[in-house]
């Protein structure tokens, strides 16, 4: 895509995109002026003829910025769940009951704190699994492979995605976030 | 003094038969509703299609398409396929329902993503009207070959993710006969768009072949009811909120006042108040002679018109014609 500004000789604006012939105007709800914010994040410059308005790539910029606020946290909170190869341990924490009893040491009411199971333990996943293979041969007997288990495979690839995510947001995205 | 009074007996039997009145499943839910809130709902009553253009009688676009993906052809609805496969979507005359959507494959999809291939439609500001409510979609459906074909029927949000705001349920069609289907969804409470979408896959296989779908609606509440017709003239016009596209235009008057020269200048009204300040286009080429405007530019657009430019440059108190092309405004979500 390649974008130009357009200023017609009574001051109106829009942008007009060569590659389609179409006029966008520069309103947050129609679609295609949200393409043209999309386009500017990932292209920059290049999809611009002549230089960016500063409006328009301080929009560019607030979206993007909206989008990688999103995109951490979707991550940060992958990766904040249990690693079904680790499994997690049993938590257990001393929590008031609700009740209270008069202190005869401290001369007030005191809660009755008792243990509670806060996060039940879940066993690691098995590493491995045995699968039945069938050959191309119908007569030939099924062969049993043990392959890595594939749940485990699936959730490593999404927790090194998630990873990825959050060791390339940019700094101030992660402050905002841990702000909020 | 005793006073004797005689009583004609009573059949107690014959009294309670009297009092089984001839009503049905229906009638007695009607009865038993305690607000007339409880019984509109019931009977479905007011405008109930929240699907504009459901009977596909607009097609502003074109009557066909061969490209899958986007707004191409019938108004109001979206081609969807991700990647294998290619299908070819048109306005056909039946004599059942009148016009129908005709979507036809011809390249098989061998990538079995199991998730494009689909029509749908995003309906706008649905989130407070669906969220955490039954819903329940309708429609007739017919497949051309008898090999026995499937497709799931779904809603989801309009922004990426695409979060599924509901399961997907599946219709199944084997055979050459018109067939009514209908879903209902309860929808998830969480919805974190304004708008929603309704996904129609027309198969999840890789036959090849046709598939028609008819009167397609979608309304809250647990029952499918008797599809809502519009005339064409309110249907019209519900889509053009969304994208317009004029017929050819033989003269709009471009002028210039009295001062220096430059673009012929004229304002544009669309036919309807838009959603959104939409995006401007011509359809076709302006006529280029002396006394023309040549090609038009669009600029200062807004939900109920837009500043129109001519290319060539005019004196003080001149004008030109715009003439031979169409314009067409879009807003779709």
């Amino acid at each position: 895509m390649s974008y130009s500004f357009i200023t017609s000789d009574m001051g109106e604006t829009s942008l007009y995109c060569s590659s389609t012939e179409k006029f966008t105007p520069l309103d947050p709800a129609n679609s295609d002026y949200q393409r043209v914010l999309n386009d500017i994040i990932e292209q920059g410059a290049d999809c611009f003829e002549g230089d960016i308005p500063t409006d328009l790539q301080t929009a560019a910029d607030t979206k993007q910025f909206a989008q990688q606020v999103s995109a951490y946290v979707s991550a940060t909170a992958r990766i904040a769940q249990y690693q079904l190869s680790v499994g997690r341990e049993e938590v257990v924490e001393s929590l008031p009951t609700g009740e209270q009893v008069y202190s005869e040491e401290t001369f007030e009411m005191e809660d009755v704190m008792a243990d509670f199971v806060t996060q039940t333990a879940i066993e690691p996943l098995e590493a491995t699994v045995e699968v039945t293979v069938h050959g191309d041969d119908p007569e030939a007997e099924p062969t049993v492979e043990t392959i890595p288990n594939p749940l485990i495979v699936a959730d490593d690839a999404e927790r090194a995605e998630a990873q990825a995510v959050i060791d390339s947001t940019p700094t101030p995205v992660k402050t905002y976030v841990e702000e909020q | 003094m005793t006073v004797k009074i005689t009583k004609p007996e009573i059949n107690v039997r014959e009294q309670l038969n009297e009092l089984k009145k001839p009503t049905g499943v229906a009638g007695e839910a009607m009865l038993r509703a305690e607000t007339p809130q409880e019984q509109f709902n019931l009977i479905g009553a007011g405008r109930r299609n929240l699907l504009i253009n459901g009977g596909f009688d607009v097609w502003q676009r074109a009557s066909s398409n061969t490209t899958n993906s986007g707004y191409r052809s019938v108004d109001r609805w979206a081609f969807n396929t991700y990647t294998g496969g290619a299908f070819t979507v048109s306005k056909e005359t039946d004599s059942t329902f009148g016009n129908v959507l005709k979507w036809n494959r011809t390249t098989a999809d061998t990538s079995n993503t199991n998730a494009g291939n689909c029509i749908q439609q995003p309906i706008e500001n649905a989130k407070y009207l669906v969220k955490g409510k039954p819903v329940t979609v309708s429609f007739w459906l017919k497949n051309e070959k008898t090999v026995l074909r499937s497709g799931f029927v779904r809603f989801r949000i309009t922004a990426s993710p695409y979060t599924h705001l509901t399961p997907a349920q599946y219709w199944e069609s084997g055979s050459n006969e018109w067939e009514y289907h209908s879903f209902t969804f309860q929808t998830s409470e969480t919805v974190n768009t304004d708008h929603v979408e309704l996904q129609i896959q027309m198969d999840n296989g890789s036959s090849m072949g046709a598939m028609f779908i008819a009167q397609c609606q979608f309304e809250l509440g647990k029952v499918a009811t008797p599809f809502e017709h519009r005339s064409y003239g309110e249907e019209l016009a519900l889509c053009q909120r969304y994208y317009y596209k004029t017929d050819i235009i033989r003269y709009l008057n471009l002028g210039r006042y009295n001062n220096n020269t430059g673009s012929g200048l004229a304002w544009w009204n669309h036919p309807v108040y838009m959603r959104a300040a939409p995006t401007m286009s011509t359809v076709g080429t302006w006529n280029t002679n002396t006394g023309y405007s040549g090609a038009l530019s669009y600029a200062g657009i807004s939900k109920d018109g837009c500043q129109v430019n001519s290319s060539v440059s005019i004196s003080a108190n001149q004008m030109v014609y715009a003439h031979g092309a169409s314009i067409a405004g879009d807003a779709e979500l």
